[in-house]
Order: C-alpha cells, then structure tokens, then sequence
C-alpha cells in the first residue's frame, strides 16, 4: 500500500528504516480496529516523540546548533541581498532608458522571484549543514532551530500587539509563515539523511 | 554490574509488561499487556521513545523477528529485559514495597 510507504518514510526520517518498518507493522496490525485516522494520529505522534526525544536528550548542543544555524543563515541572507541590491541599482539605471522602460515591471517580478528562491537556497543549505553536525539525529537541530525562531518572532508580535481579534490572527499568520520558511531547512536535512542512508 | 539506575513510573510499567510477555514481548502485545492491566493505554509515541531509551541505558534488548503478511511484509521488534533491567525493576518495586509497608490504603490489600 502506497499510504504506508509514505508513512514509513516519515518516521524514517527520525529513526531506523528497520525500526520504523517495526512501528508501522504494528500500526498496522491495530488498523482494522481503530482506523485509518488513528493509524496516521499515531504516525504523526510517534514522529514527533522521536524527533523530540533527540532534541531533549542533549538540549544544549540542540540549541548551540540552532543559533549557529541563526546566524549562519543570516550571513548568507546579508550576501544574497547586497548582491541582488547592487543588480537592482545596476539594471534600474539601465532600465531609465527608453527602449528598456517596457521590460521594467517583468524585471522587477523575475528579480522578486528570483531574491525568494535564492533564500530558500540559503535555507536548504542551512537545513545540510545542520544535518552534517548532527549525525543520526539530523532532523533535532531543524526542530531547535524552529523553537528558536518561533519563540522570537512570537516575542517580536506580542511585544508590538494591540489587544483585539485582528493582532491575534495576524500573529497567528506570522507564526504559520516561519513554519513554512522553515520548510527548505528541512528539505535540506532530510537530503543528508538520504544520502547517509544510502 | 554498577550502579541500578533509577526508574520512571513508565518505565517500570513497561519493564514488567514485556517480563510478563516473555518471548511475545513487542509493540503490540506491551501496548495490549499495558492496557489489559492497568486500565492506561499509552500512546504509541510514548511507548517507542520509552522502548528507544531504555535499549540505549541497557535495560532492554531488541531483535526483529519474522515478517508477516498482516503487518504489510514488516518484521516485528522483540524486546527482552537484560539482567540490569530485571535488577533496575526490582530494586523500584523493593522501594515501592518498603514505603507501602504499614499503610492503609483503600483499594491495596497487601499495604
């Protein structure tokens, strides 16, 4: 069954091909009792209390990673912008002159694209490098690194917060984008781990 | 052997459960023991990381058996207690044993 593969993937990504194959047979074996929707709550737990026991077992290197992985992905996001900063005042004088004001609002859209999938380069890359420093457990440091930049950018929205309904999604929005700017950095580890498998 | 290291609530729970399994001792059947005889029924997640951190201090012992069509092809993880889980659970219940003496508690008849 293709559902199955899927959900032995997911936990192989935080275990042993061997052990999580183990999980999910007997996972499977309590299907035709519980359901299908029991049979993929106890995936997604059974993931999460893996890859959170890697991060509790040794929390301090966890974090000492996360903020490394910080200030890593800052540096490459400062070269990444001056770069594309530079080729923005570089093409915008060109672009001043007539024959080339037509291509002037294309340009600026391939720019934007361009700037958004350099920086999800930049997170892949972070994603590997952590995964590197962390052999076996390569999903934990992603997980601290996570923590981090949530715990930040909700500190960051409380602190500025208007009481009302409107600041509470708003918050709630931003805290689901670092979730999914935070998807590469996983990308990236789960690469190493393929490759380490292989 | 060294030091018996100390055990959660858990831990002990699940130490017995597979004691009381011998041979049959693997996810399913702890879970099932578990559940049978002490009304819990702990989730997977809690279960395996348990399982996962008891084989690293070196209370239990796993190997994986034969695979079987209703588990889709995959092998079943047997767990045994090694000697240091077996001293480890004895020690706890001794404990258990020593703060219940001369209690009355309702529900316990030999407290």
């Amino acid at each position: 069954m293709r559902s199955t593969r899927v959900a032995e993937w997911i936990l192989a990504q935080v275990t042993s091909r061997e052990r999580a194959a183990a999980v999910i047979g007997d996972l499977l074996e309590k299907v035709p009792a519980r359901g299908q929707l029991w049979f993929w709550w106890s995936v997604v737990t059974t993931a999460v209390a893996l890859v959170w026991r890697d991060v509790s077992t040794n929390p301090m290197r966890m974090l000492r990673l996360g903020f490394a992985a910080f200030f890593l992905q800052f540096v490459l996001l400062l070269l990444v912008l001056a770069v594309a900063f530079v080729a923005f005042v570089v093409i915008g004088v060109l672009a001043h002159r007539p024959q080339l004001m037509a291509s002037w609002t294309h340009f600026s859209t391939a720019m934007f694209v361009t700037v958004w999938c350099v920086v999800a380069v930049v997170q892949f890359s972070v994603g590997r490098w952590l995964a590197r420093h962390s052999p076996e457990h390569e999903l934990a440091p992603c997980v601290a690194y996570s923590i981090i930049g949530l715990t930040f950018s909700l500190a960051v929205s409380l602190s500025f917060a208007q009481p009302g309904v409107l600041q509470t999604i708003r918050t709630i929005v931003s805290t689901a984008g670092f979730v999914v700017w935070d998807l590469p950095i996983y990308a990236g580890a789960v690469s190493v781990r393929r490759k380490r498998a292989a | 052997m060294g030091a018996v290291p100390l055990l959660g609530e858990f831990e002990q729970i699940v130490l017995l459960a597979i004691l009381r399994l011998e041979d049959d001792a693997y996810g399913v059947t702890i879970r099932d023991e578990i559940a049978a005889r002490t009304d819990r029924d702990p989730s997977p997640g809690a279960l395996y990381t348990t399982l996962d951190r008891m084989e690293e201090k070196g209370l239990v012992t796993s190997s994986f058996g034969q695979a079987t069509p209703e588990r889709g092809g995959r092998a079943k993880r047997y767990f045994r207690v090694t000697a240091k889980g077996e001293a480890a659970v004895a020690s706890a219940q001794r404990a258990y044993q020593q703060l219940l003496k001369g209690l009355k508690l309702r529900g316990v008849t030999n407290a």
